[in-house]
């Protein structure tokens, strides 16, 4: 299980992004004639924005759409769902603070859900100071065609600090 | 190894391309800055800088307006012209390796010791992660680079990026 390392919904869905990141970088390293990329993640420093884009490979068994097995690794599939989590878990509470609720079906008959076992994310979020009206940083589609779930993502950061050595931190804000 | 001496200036790195990335951060914060507090003026967006996580490497763009003039040998000099006014762009060299006092020229001058450290490394194995152009016609010098960095996950998930000192 990977500790999110985070406390608010936002922040988790950026570890949990750089979390996928990491473990494909390093799945790329060990096995070089398997690579796999299905996350990309720029930070522009110019308007203090994250991008995320995500597709991520989906399986269709009873009406029930789940992260697809990883037949390398799977840590990978592991992580790749807890990713999924996290984006529903900000999916979520962007709807709930729209007051709408995330749609049961989508685009026909298929009802869906979203396995992802194992996961925890701690602590709840915090809106103190951050609140905003009806945000919009985050959306999905699933390509039926592809069998894909794609996640598009903006979230904002605070203006990044120069540590003591130099080095740029970058933490996402809390914006909901 | 290449080491950069922080002696009592505004950067805190101890090697030349973190010094570098560092000094485009502070020059494009300072921008952001100067724009936000003069929302009635052209704003000023002379350098862009970005992170791509998966070649895990900074994409950086700088455009810098200069003067280009002979010193008193004769030897060509490029002065950057501090843009953004030292409301906004004063630095403190210190005693450390760069001398510029403004933030502006600092970018230019870091650029320029990156660049050099490159071209010491054999011909075979050169790295070119910057690339500088200087165009007396139009008097602006031109930056484009690709800096590698790792990355690391803090305790509340923040992610901090250190510059690779990749010469």
């Amino acid at each position: 299980m990977t500790d999110l390392l985070a406390n608010t919904r936002s922040t988790a869905f950026m570890a949990a992004s750089f979390f996928l990141n990491e473990a494909e970088l390093e799945h790329n390293r060990i096995y070089p004639n398997y690579k796999t990329q299905t996350i990309k993640i720029t930070a522009n420093f110019d308007i203090n924005i994250y991008s995320v884009y995500a597709e991520i490979k989906l399986t269709e068994s009873n009406a029930v759409l789940a992260v697809e097995e990883n037949t390398v690794t799977e840590d990978l599939t592991t992580i790749r769902e807890e990713f999924v989590a996290a984006t529903f878990e900000l999916l979520q509470l962007e709807y709930d603070i729209d007051g709408d609720l995330i749609p049961a079906e989508v685009e026909g008959s298929v009802t869906y859900t979203f396995q992802y076992p194992d996961l925890t994310l701690t602590g709840t979020p915090s809106d103190a100071g951050t609140f905003t009206a009806n945000p919009k940083n985050i959306d999905y589609e699933v390509d039926y065609e592809r069998m894909k779930l794609l996640v598009f993502a903006t979230i904002p950061f605070k203006s990044p600090t120069i540590t003591n050595s130099g080095a740029i931190s970058i933490s996402p804000i809390d914006y909901a | 190894m290449s080491a950069y001496t922080n002696t009592g200036s505004d950067l805190d790195s101890t090697t030349i391309a973190s010094a570098f990335v560092e000094a485009v951060r502070r020059l494009n914060e300072a921008e952001i800055t100067r724009n936000a507090a003069n929302p009635s003026v052209t704003p000023k967006n002379n350098v862009t800088m970005s992170a791509a996580f998966d070649g895990k490497a900074y994409s950086i763009a700088a455009s810098l307006p200069y003067v280009p003039t002979l010193n008193t040998s004769g030897q060509y000099i490029a002065d950057v012209t501090d843009y953004l006014g030292s409301t906004y762009s004063t630095f403190t060299p210190g005693t450390g390796t760069a001398k510029s006092t403004d933030l502006c020229s600092l970018v230019l001058e870091v650029a320029q010791l990156l660049s050099a450290k490159e071209k010491t490394v054999a011909e075979a194995d050169r790295p070119n992660n910057i690339q500088i152009s200087l165009d007396d016609e139009a008097g602006v010098a031109t930056i484009t680079a690709n800096i590698p960095f790792t990355a690391a996950i803090g305790s509340a998930g923040e992610v901090t990026l250190t510059a690779l000192d990749y010469v």
